[in-house]
């Protein structure tokens, strides 16, 4: 039992460690980056570039790969976002056309990837970083990196979360997200505050990236889209517009999933996670913990 | 200031939107003349076949075409054209991509060694390849443009659901298609037009079996994945009768699928119950994910596999993957003839690289349709093709994976059981 | 010219079937209903249409039945779903069509597992298929014109605006669930009784990028973008096909530039040129 709860931390950990930036540049950006799934991806395969090629610890190799992917979200933003936004006429026409220029950005990510690697996957070298089993006086036992994911994702949530609702950086973001316009007006410019915002988002996808590349041990061009999808369904559950309840949404999905294999009919886990998530839809669309109500209905 | 759409304004002159759907229609109807009127066919025919094509081809079901014999004198019972290519659609980008870029690397070299042997005379062999991406619907469509070409066969790609889907289509317009690994059943049934030389999983597992009663396995866990026809059957229907009959008691069968990213809890599980050994029936990205998350679960028994494992997908895994055994359709090490020649040939052709077996069957699908082309009588046709693709596999031939023989047009192998010694190297289990 | 027909007749099929998918998504797109249900129905179509097939239905029996059959249940989701607004009304029906091939995989000999169905007899004929697609683009463009086509350019542009100017806005939206539905059950079916097997990865993200990239790409105001944007995305990597391995990345880069440059899609923008000439004709 202990041991299920141990593995429904790490689980979760994986879930929400991935979807925190992608909850930050959907609920403060209205930006669906479809993407991010490729900008993981991007972190992870650099963090193999660099772990093979430099054989630095992680300590080294963390924040190079970070800065690495939240400039290609600058990069984006300046190339395609910023002018997608400008040419929309309302917003719904530019949420579907950023929507769409992210799945082509994140075709050209992974066929480069592909095409680097030969289809093959690969990994992180031992040398950035030595995955040890811990135990934990004979009740259960963790690796020592899933420990580190446990205490990342719980922090960053934290961070982010007070970052958003109560900083006045926080309050920008939002506001920018609601009426540009006005924000404009009131001294704030908007395009900067996108452009942190997205990266920072891509700052996580990078760091996300890195940790669950040494967790999984694998590095694969295709590795971001199983992610993407839990994702959707953690953000949704958890509300969309809350950074705290996607966190909650995604340990709620990774104790839903894992007591199913534990416990119950195994092969159903899949289908278990877009259930609930039609589910949430129908009967509570806001979502558990959401505060833009008025968007919904 | 932002420009709203104005709702009525694209509706105030009807008259323009038809002047649009004119111009768009008319040259649609340009660039498909257009295309009709260049030469532009997929998969290049030979060119001494063009000319008889196109004459022969007819009405909505398109004719075999024949080939024109040349005056070529060649080896064998038939007078073969200077030149024949052929296409291959093989998944070279997608899920499976690295499965089918190791069979085109084995397939090339074969191709080299036909031509500069003079295995068919002084008739040069040529493959195109079209890449399927690992769709079905695109293999779909390469399929029945290949089939509709003068490509006098085909070979098919890895994935056993394109496979299915295209084995149909060889069959009703009579194109010898030559397949490599796709295990699922429907391949060889679609009809005879279909060959595989990739024994069926099935085939390799008593050998396996045989290694775990003599090394004392009593019990068994399995983790598959439920969304690869191959592994799905082998753990589900082949292998737990095989155990039964060997007094292995199964204990339980996980499957997972190739979407999972993190199997804590399966692990878990597995290392709780601590069987004896534990099978794992994984795609490539998988296998050493899985046996280092074992592992660190404390998971000391032995573990197997199947074609999955291999050193590209146990090197991650290091020294974690040290003792695993796995069965396969090839033995790089085997001391068979051409066995020993396919791996020095392949290593001095692709910079030092070991081959794999997908490198192997790629290599023997080409010396079958040589040998084929071969035992081809009277002019080159893909029905005289099919009757000397018949006649070579009753014969059989010797291999890169050894002495084969065929069951119809289906490989039939024993296999070997290889183990690993987490430094990089494989070599046959004892 | 029959050979060119034969060599590419997979395409040109392809083409067809993707037409009528391409319009499911952009007859609710038109409307500002962004929903991605009629892939999930069109993989359902597809699976129905095998079944039914290999229990000796015939092909002219099992259309209708599969395409009134998705609309109804188009309909039915819509009122639950109507609710929703914008990228949440994509990200429920994107669970719609992610949850599906799930479902199929976990069901047995009855949908065929991991593998699908094959040896499916190929049951309709190009110029039926041709036929089907004129007719179902026809009645798209129908709705297109007069006041219901202007009610559903007005929901996109504002719905209370809208809703104001006495456009019955749930109805409305009610009615582009289903026809989206119906119309993606349509392009499913036909692609089981042409392509000889279905399977759960036919489905799922891939179909789902690759439908909204055609109606995107051609133009979400009118039937017409969407026609052509099913010929584009169909072909040009057919054209693309030398570049080989960077295929996708290519396809990529020009479906950002497209959107960049052309935001109303390709057709968009050539209406948006049209009235220029005019002018330069007028004033010459």
């Amino acid at each position: 039992m202990l041991q299920a709860i141990a593995d429904s931390l790490s689980l979760g950990s994986v879930y929400v460690l991935f979807a925190l930036g992608l909850s930050l540049s959907w609920s403060v950006l209205n930006l669906l980056n479809l993407a991010y799934g490729a900008q993981f991806m991007l972190g992870a395969y650099f963090a193999y570039l660099v772990g093979t090629h430099w054989h630095h610890s992680l300590l080294l190799v963390l924040p190079v790969v970070v800065v690495i992917v939240a400039a290609t979200s600058v990069l984006a933003d300046n190339l395609v976002f910023r002018h997608l936004r400008r040419q929309a006429g309302t917003p719904v026409e530019s949420e579907l056309s950023m929507l769409v220029a992210s799945i082509g950005l994140a075709a050209v990510a992974v066929t480069l990837v592909q095409h680097a690697t030969a289809g093959e996957s690969e990994f992180v070298p031992q040398t950035v970083f030595k995955v040890r089993t811990l135990h934990f006086g004979g009740l259960f036992r963790m690796t020592n990196m899933q420990l580190i994911m446990l205490i990342v994702t719980v922090v960053l949530t934290v961070v982010l979360a007070v970052v958003v609702k109560w900083s006045r950086f926080g309050r920008a973001m939002r506001g920018v997200a609601v009426d540009p316009a006005t924000c404009e007006l009131l001294g704030v410019n908007s395009n900067r505050l996108f452009s942190t915002t997205i990266a920072i988002s891509g700052a996580m996808a990078g760091l996300a990236g890195v940790l669950l590349a040494i967790h999984l041990s694998t590095v694969d061009a295709n590795m971001g889209d199983p992610l993407l999808t839990k994702a959707f369904a953690i953000i949704i559950i958890g509300g969309v517009g809350s950074i705290a309840g996607a966190a909650v949404g995604g340990y709620l999905l990774a104790f839903a999933e894992t007591f199913t294999v534990v416990y119950g009919p195994a092969n159903y886990k899949d289908a278990i996670a877009f259930i609930i998530i039609l589910i949430v839809l129908l009967v509570r669309p806001t979502g558990l913990f959401a505060r833009k109500r008025w968007e919904r209905s | 200031m932002k420009h709203l759409p104005n709702p009525m304004r694209s509706f105030a002159k009807p008259q323009r939107g038809k002047l649009i759907a004119i111009v768009s229609a008319s040259s649609a109807i340009a660039v498909v003349l257009a295309g009709c009127s260049s030469s532009k066919k997929s998969g290049a025919a030979a060119s001494t076949s063009a000319a008889a094509s196109t004459s022969a081809a007819t009405g909505s079901t398109p004719a075999a075409p024949s080939v024109a014999a040349s005056s070529a004198a060649t080896g064998g019972g038939a007078s073969l054209p200077a030149s024949i290519a052929v296409t291959a659609i093989q998944d070279l980008t997608g899920a499976v991509g690295a499965v089918g870029i190791a069979t085109q690397n084995g397939m090339n070299l074969a191709v080299k060694e036909i031509n500069a042997s003079g295995m068919l005379g002084s008739t040069q062999l040529s493959i195109n390849y079209k890449d399927t991406a690992t769709t079905s619907a695109q293999a779909v469509s390469l399929m029945s443009a290949a089939a509709a070409s003068d490509s006098v066969a085909i070979f098919g790609p890895v994935s056993s659901q394109e496979s299915v889907a295209m084995a149909p289509i060889a069959q009703t317009s009579k194109v010898p298609t030559i397949f490599t690994q796709s295990g699922a059943d429907g391949v060889i049934t679609a009809g005879n037009f279909n060959f595989r030389v990739t024994a069926p999983q099935a085939f390799f597992q008593p050998k396996l079996i045989s290694y775990l009663s003599a090394h004392n396995i009593k019990s068994v866990d399995l983790l598959y994945d439920t969304d690869v026809p191959t592994t799905k059957g082998l753990a589900e229907q082949t292998l737990p009768p095989l155990f039964k009959a060997a007094n292995i008691t199964l204990k339980n069968s996980y499957g997972i699928q190739t979407t999972t990213t993190d199997i804590s809890a399966y692990v878990s599980k597995i290392a709780g119950e601590n069987p004896d050994a534990v099978g794992i029936s994984d795609t490539n990205p998988g296998v050493s994910p899985a046996i280092i998350a074992l592992r660190n679960a404390g998971y000391k028994g032995l573990i197997f596999g199947g074609s999955s494992f291999g050193v590209a997908s146990l090197k991650a895994a290091g020294a974690q993957a040290k003792g695993v055994v796995w069965t396969t359709d090839f033995d790089p090490q085997s001391t068979f003839p051409q066995t020993v020649k396919f791996v020095a040939d392949y290593k001095a052709a692709y910079s030092g690289a070991a081959p794999n077996n997908y490198a192997a069957e790629g290599f023997d699908a080409a010396y079958l349709l040589a040998y084929g082309l071969k035992d081809t009588t009277g002019a080159l046709s893909r029905t005289t093709l099919q009757a000397g693709l018949t006649t070579a596999t009753m014969a059989g031939f010797s291999g890169a994976l050894g002495q084969l023989t065929f069951q119809g047009n289906d490989l039939r192998e024993a296999g070997y059981v290889e183990t690993y010694d987490g430094a990089g190297n494989v070599s046959p289990a004892t | 010219m029959t050979h060119y027909f034969h060599e590419n007749l997979g395409l040109i099929q392809q083409t067809l079937v993707y037409m009528i998918l391409a319009i499911s998504l952009q007859v609710v797109l038109r409307c500002g209903v962004v929903s991605l249900a009629s892939i999930g129905f069109y993989t359902l179509g597809s699976y129905t249409a095998a079944i039914l097939l290999k229990h000796g239905w015939p092909a002219a029996l099992i259309i209708p039945v599969v395409v009134l059959a998705a609309g109804l249940v188009g309909y039915a989701f819509g009122r639950p779903l109507a609710r929703l607004r914008g990228l949440y009304l994509a990200m429920a029906t994107l669970a719609f069509d992610l949850v599906i091939p799930i479902l199929l995989i976990n069901g047995g000999n009855f949908t065929g597992g991991a593998l699908g169905l094959y040896a499916i007899p190929v049951s309709v004929d190009t110029w039926a298929l041709v036929g089907i697609v004129i007719v179902a683009v026809y009645a798209v463009s129908q709705l297109e014109r007069g006041w219901m086509g202007r009610a559903s350019l007005a929901l996109r542009s504002d719905e209370n605006l809208a809703r104001s100017m006495g456009v019955r806005v749930t109805r409305e939206r009610y009615l582009a669930f289903a026809i989206s539905a119906a119309l993606g059950g349509l392009a499913g079916s036909l692609s089981a009784m042409l392509f000889h097997a279905v399977s759960p990865s036919s489905g799922g993200f891939g179909l789902v990028t690759l439908g909204l990239t055609m109606a995107i790409i051609g133009g979400r105001d009118s039937w017409i973008g969407a026609v052509v944007g099913a010929y584009i995305v169909t072909w040009v990597p057919e054209w693309l096909r030398s570049i080989g391995p960077y295929r996708n990345a290519v396809f990529g880069v020009v479906l950002v530039l497209v959107i960049l440059f052309f935001p109303d899609g390709l057709l968009g923008s050539v209406r948006k040129i049209a009235p220029m000439f005019r002018r330069k004709a007028a004033s010459a």
